[in-house]
This record gives structure tokens, sequence and C-alpha cells, in this order.
């Protein structure tokens, strides 16, 4: 994970995640994995609004359990603003490899 | 024709184009609560439902081209707007309605919730047959924030008999009494709706500021002319 934060870094760009929920599941989470915020390497943004999700086109897409979630998705931003590349997943766990999303940043360039 | 008489057809012509136009303007007159959730079960197919996994976490997705997730946005929006007077009808659908209202009932009941009386909200997070109706009025228990120190949530956890349900209990403790932000009910009232959906491949894609999990405020086009940014939507833990 590391290496790809790094590779991601290196090409200038910045990872970012969007979390529709509260802070008190991710805390949960990194606190059950034994983890703590300090150990999050790129931002993890939560949208409990989910307004961003909305406008992001993905709100309420996905069933996981029983709740109702995003539907995951991938986007890649350039440095002018502009939106290069949007994949949303048809699947759970349908989103591109780290591999991709850096042949993707190479693109821009 | 008569000038009097033709007045009259020209009169009653436009009030019948009136009439007819009202339907396609409904959008603009104001909506009960009752009408905004009969307008999500029109548009909200619980059907529709496909790609589940075999193994856990189960996920389903909607169609990628469904639009019921919009009007389930737009109506959560307009309910949070009406804010109290919201309540009341919600809780009727919360005792009474189908299992999808009741969802919907019990998520923005969440949204409304320094106003909401606990006691429907814990009949339904013990009794609702529904398991995503026990997790979401559960969650709104504990956005109730320390109006809820009376609810035993280690014995609710132990009589709990969905995982998914325990969890969300355990992110309610979790909280220890803090309610909702009034933030989220805010930032969701501001929102303007037209912007839904409106992420789009070689566009500009669309401004937002939001709060990290350790406290930071990110705003998108902070990065502009610095970095490009790989922006990626989780369902988060669930």
């Amino acid at each position: 994970m590391r290496e790809s934060l790094e590779s991601i870094a290196q090409l200038d760009a910045q990872l970012l995640a969007i979390d529709p929920h509260e802070v008190w599941s991710a805390k949960m989470l990194l606190k059950n994995t034994g983890f703590s915020t300090d150990d999050l390497h790129y931002p993890l943004l939560m949208d409990p609004s989910l307004t961003v999700s909305a406008t992001y086109g993905v709100a309420f897409q996905m069933q996981i359990h029983v709740e109702l979630s995003n539907r995951p998705a991938t986007f890649i931003i350039d440095k002018q603003g502009v939106i290069r590349y949007a994949r949303r997943a048809l699947t759970y766990n349908d989103r591109p490899t780290v591999r991709q999303v850096i042949a993707e940043l190479n693109k821009l360039n | 024709m008569s000038s009097s008489l033709l007045r009259s057809v020209v009169g009653s012509t436009i009030f019948v184009l009136l009439l007819m136009a009202a339907p396609l303007r409904g959008e603009d007159a104001p909506q009960s609560a009752n009408d905004l959730l009969a307008r999500f079960s029109q548009d909200w197919n619980e059907n529709l439902w496909e790609h589940k996994s075999r193994k856990r976490p189960h996920g389903y997705m909607r169609p990628l081209d469904d639009r019921g997730w919009q009007t389930r946005m737009r109506v959560l929006r307009e309910l949070v707007l009406r804010g109290q007077d919201a309540v009341g009808p919600l809780l009727e659908v919360l005792k009474g309605g189908a299992a999808h209202e009741r969802v919907l009932a019990a998520q923005t009941l969440g949204l409304l919730a320094p106003d909401v009386p606990p006691e429907p909200l814990l009949s339904a997070a013990q009794t609702d047959k529904n398991s995503a109706v026990r997790l979401y009025a559960v969650d709104a228990l504990g956005m109730r924030g320390s109006a809820t120190t009376a609810v035993e949530w280690d014995l609710m956890r132990k009589q709990a008999r969905n995982r998914d349900v325990r969890k969300h209990i355990g992110y309610a403790l979790e909280r220890k009494d803090v309610p909702v932000a009034s933030e989220v009910a805010a930032v969701l009232r501001d929102w303007n709706p037209e912007t839904i959906d409106t992420a789009v491949l070689g566009q500009t894609a669309p401004d937002f500021a939001l709060t990290s999990v350790n406290g930071e405020m990110v705003r998108l086009s902070e990065y502009r002319g610095q970095k490009a940014v790989v922006l990626v939507f989780v369902y988060g833990d669930t």
C-alpha cells in the first residue's frame, strides 16, 4: 500500500477517499485493526450529508450487508480540475488496480 | 364571434392550459411529507437490486441506469428541510410503511435527530422485522446523542440477531453520546439538488469541501494547478 501511495505521489497526484458515514465507523475500523487516524497516509474524507456522493453520482446505489451505501467509484482529476477518468463499480469489488491508476496518471503528463 | 364570447373562450383555454401545466410544475408546489414519501415509493423499485456477490460482504447494486437513487436523495433533503414538521409523518411510516419506506424513514429521522422522541426509534430498533430498519433505527438513536443515555446498548447488542445491527450498536457506543453534528443536516439543506450526478468525464470536477476523519478540512479546488487527484468513493466499513 505504501509503495502505491509513493508511486501516486511521484506522479504529482493526491489520493483522496470519500466515505458516506460519520467518523465513528472509520474510527472503529482503525481501532479494530490496531491503527489510529495518525496511521492514515491520505485524507479519508467523511460525507455523512451524502451531498458529494450524490453530486458524483454514487449515493444509495449499493446495498452492502443490510445497509445502503455508495457505489464504489474512482475518478482521476487533472491539474486543471478536469475529470479525465471515471469508473463506477458494477460489483462491490470492481475497481481499477493501482497499476491501472498509475497508467491513467501517466496519460495526463 | 362576439368579444365577450371570445374573451371567455380564451380565458377558459388559458385555465385548461394552466391545469395541464400544473403536474409538470408539481416540483415547485410545496409538498407535504406524505407527498414526498409517496414520490419516493413511486420511483424506488426495491426489486431492482442485482449483481449479488456470493460471499460476504454480500453487495447488491442498483442498475447503472436506475434513477431511483436520485429521487431518494431529493426526497431525503426535502424531508430534512421540513424539519420538525416531517417527524410526525415519518414516525407513522416507521410504524406502518412498507419495508423500503420504513428504511427511508429511519434514515431521515437520524438526520432530524434532536427533534425525534426515542421511544419509536427504540421500538423499531428492537422489534422491526426488517434488519435494515433496525440498523438505521440504531443509528438514529446514536445520532440523538446524550438524549439516549437511557438506552441499554449492551443488552440490545446481546439481543440483536443480526451481525450488522450489532456492529452499528457498536458504533453507537463508540460515539459516547456525541450527537450528530447539526452541520450534517445543514450541509444537506444548503446543497443544490440540481448538481446531482454532475461529475462528467471531460468536464470540470464539481468542487467540494469535506472534513477528514482526523479533523482536517480538504477542498478539491485547492489542488488545482498543484496536483492531480485520484478520488476514490468507498462504501465504508458497514
